[in-house]
């Protein structure tokens, strides 16, 4: 792997690592003094183990830094227009709320009390990390989960640049010109909410994954991706099933290396799951409505409306690649890649949760449905960039060298 | 490309946009923020770590910004005998209980009362 794209990694593992031990530390009650250097003691081991091998020396190229500078600084500039002081709805009622009970140590317990309409059941890999540098500044401002969310929303185009330019520079070029032309990417980017959280680990969980073949100790890593997926959002638990499904061969035969990266997530949501957390409204608002829900065509066809409405006016460019991509395949008459089944099968998720819904399912798709696709974006467009990519080399035709 | 300089081109970038945020909403208010002003008082009566109720005739909005704004230290819960009351200011309502504090701007009028229990 690339140090460029090892470099982008640790700021997600650095985030997740954070966001578990600020927890941890809030159960026992450790003071921040303490905290801080644990952290810090960590995260310097995390770097070290990270940086210990697979690093591919790449040519300094100024042209790939200026591009990339270009599209960075083009999409910041939209987050710029695009941004609410408070970030959207679910930000201040969710997100930045329990970050401010996480904040402080002697009340963080009350974030429990809240029952309406402010989820205390939603994992804490986001409130957590902003309470944990909210603290360090003296108390929970608005600039610490805006930098934090513009930061993971720029790792992601960056992590799919690093990994796509070698292979072809054209190609992503194109995948940064996605993001930058994406409003939806970008707002939701700043939208203060942990989707592009969400979407960022999952990315990383592909991407790393894609060399366990070449080297095992990947597999850490992506495991530990899948646990922070859900520990940021309680999705993330079945887009982290659904991936551990289609490799279940790979992660059952290294399951050493896969507790290894799953443990310390997987614990911390444990602890916060079965020690603390409610339970979520969907589950525990099952009943007999389901089983009408489930038989019940017309809501088969309002989401897929829904969908269809909201894939046309946020991701047109990426429908586009993916039926191209399906007609190849079609022509060649092979099966797309097992990547494109898991977010496929995530999608499929994500569909039968609408089915189940027990809320109103106009308001329930209003609210969630662009965030539940923007989760799933990032790690479509690494896929397609790939696929893209190899069959351009594939075929002999020779991409733009700067 | 060599790792400091994307590192540097990112957080170079992440800082800019960070300080534009800042610059930007620095000196704007907006519904929350003026919210927050009003309810200024209503922290100095009801001592930090309390739950109190919350009634009176505004939206689920609303209700879900004062909860934002009074976290940590006060939660707003259920069936409380002390509670924010808010009505919009055109409402002639008032609680029907003792009230601690109340306050005006020019969108609700605010109260901390008692006698809310059910």
């Amino acid at each position: 792997m690339l140090s460029d794209s090892k470099h982008i990694l640790y700021i997600g593992l650095g985030v997740g690592c954070i966001s578990i031990l600020y927890f941890l530390s809030l159960i026992v009650g450790l003071p921040l003094l303490a905290v801080v250097p644990i952290a810090v003691i960590a995260l310097v081991l995390l770097y070290r183990w990270l940086n210990k091998e697979y690093q591919v020396p790449v040519p300094y190229s100024i042209w790939r830094v200026a591009i990339l500078a270009i599209a960075l600084v083009l999409i910041a500039q939209e987050a710029d227009e695009l941004v609410e002081k408070h970030g959207q709805w679910d930000a201040w009622a969710i997100w930045n709320l329990h970050a401010r009970y996480l904040a402080e140590p002697e009340y963080w317990k009350n974030m429990f009390q809240n029952h309406r309409h402010a989820h205390p059941d939603y994992p804490l890999a986001l409130p957590a990390t902003v309470a944990f540098f909210s603290r360090l500044i003296g108390g929970f401002h608005l600039l610490v989960p805006y930098t934090l969310h513009v930061l993971v929303m720029l790792c992601i185009p960056v992590l799919i640049y690093t990994e796509v330019y070698r292979k072809s520079l054209l190609v992503a070029i194109l995948a940064l010109l996605l993001f930058t032309t994406n409003d939806m990417f970008i707002m939701q980017g700043v939208s203060q909410m942990a989707d592009t959280l969400l979407a960022f680990f999952f990315l990383a969980a592909f991407v790393c994954f894609d060399y366990a073949r070449e080297h095992r100790q990947m597999i850490i890593l992506s495991s530990a991706f899948l646990g922070l997926c859900m520990w940021t959002k309680n999705e993330g638990i079945m887009l982290a099933l659904v991936f551990l499904l289609f490799n279940a061969r790979v992660f059952v035969f290294e399951w050493k290396r896969a507790l290894y990266g799953f443990a310390l997530p997987l614990v911390a949501l444990l602890i916060f799951k079965l020690g603390y957390a409610p339970a979520n409204d969907l589950v525990s608002r099952q009943s007999a409505d389901t089983v009408n829900n489930i038989i019940d065509w017309a809501r088969y066809r309002q989401i897929y409306r829904s969908w269809i409405d909201i894939i046309n006016e946020h991701f047109k460019a990426l429908k586009y690649v993916v039926i191209l991509y399906l007609f190849y395949c079609l022509l060649r008459r092979k099966l797309p890649g097992k990547r494109i089944f898991v977010i496929l099968t995530c999608m499929a998720g994500y569909f039968m949760i609408y089915i189940l819904s027990h809320q109103d399912l106009e308001w329930h798709l209003f609210t969630s449905a662009h965030r539940l696709l923007h989760q799933l974006m990032p790690a479509m467009v690494y896929v397609f960039a790939c696929k893209l990519a190899d069959m351009g080399s594939k075929s002999g035709f020779k991409m733009v060298k700067l | 490309m060599k790792v400091p300089v994307l590192l540097i081109l990112l957080f170079f970038v992440v800082g800019i946009s960070a300080w534009s945020y800042h610059n930007k909403f620095s000196k704007t208010e907006d519904d929350i923020d003026r919210l927050e002003t009003a309810l200024r008082g209503a922290k100095d009566v009801v001592p930090p770590g309390s739950a109190i109720g919350f009634a009176g005739n505004v939206d689920i909005t609303i209700r879900s910004q004062c909860r934002y704004i009074l976290a940590p230290g006060i939660v707003l819960a259920d069936n409380k005998d002390t509670a924010l009351v808010m009505y919009p200011l055109q409402d002639s309502a008032i609680p029907a209980g003792p009230i601690l504090w109340e306050h005006v701007d020019d969108r609700f009028k605010y109260f901390i009362a008692t006698g809310y229990a059910q």
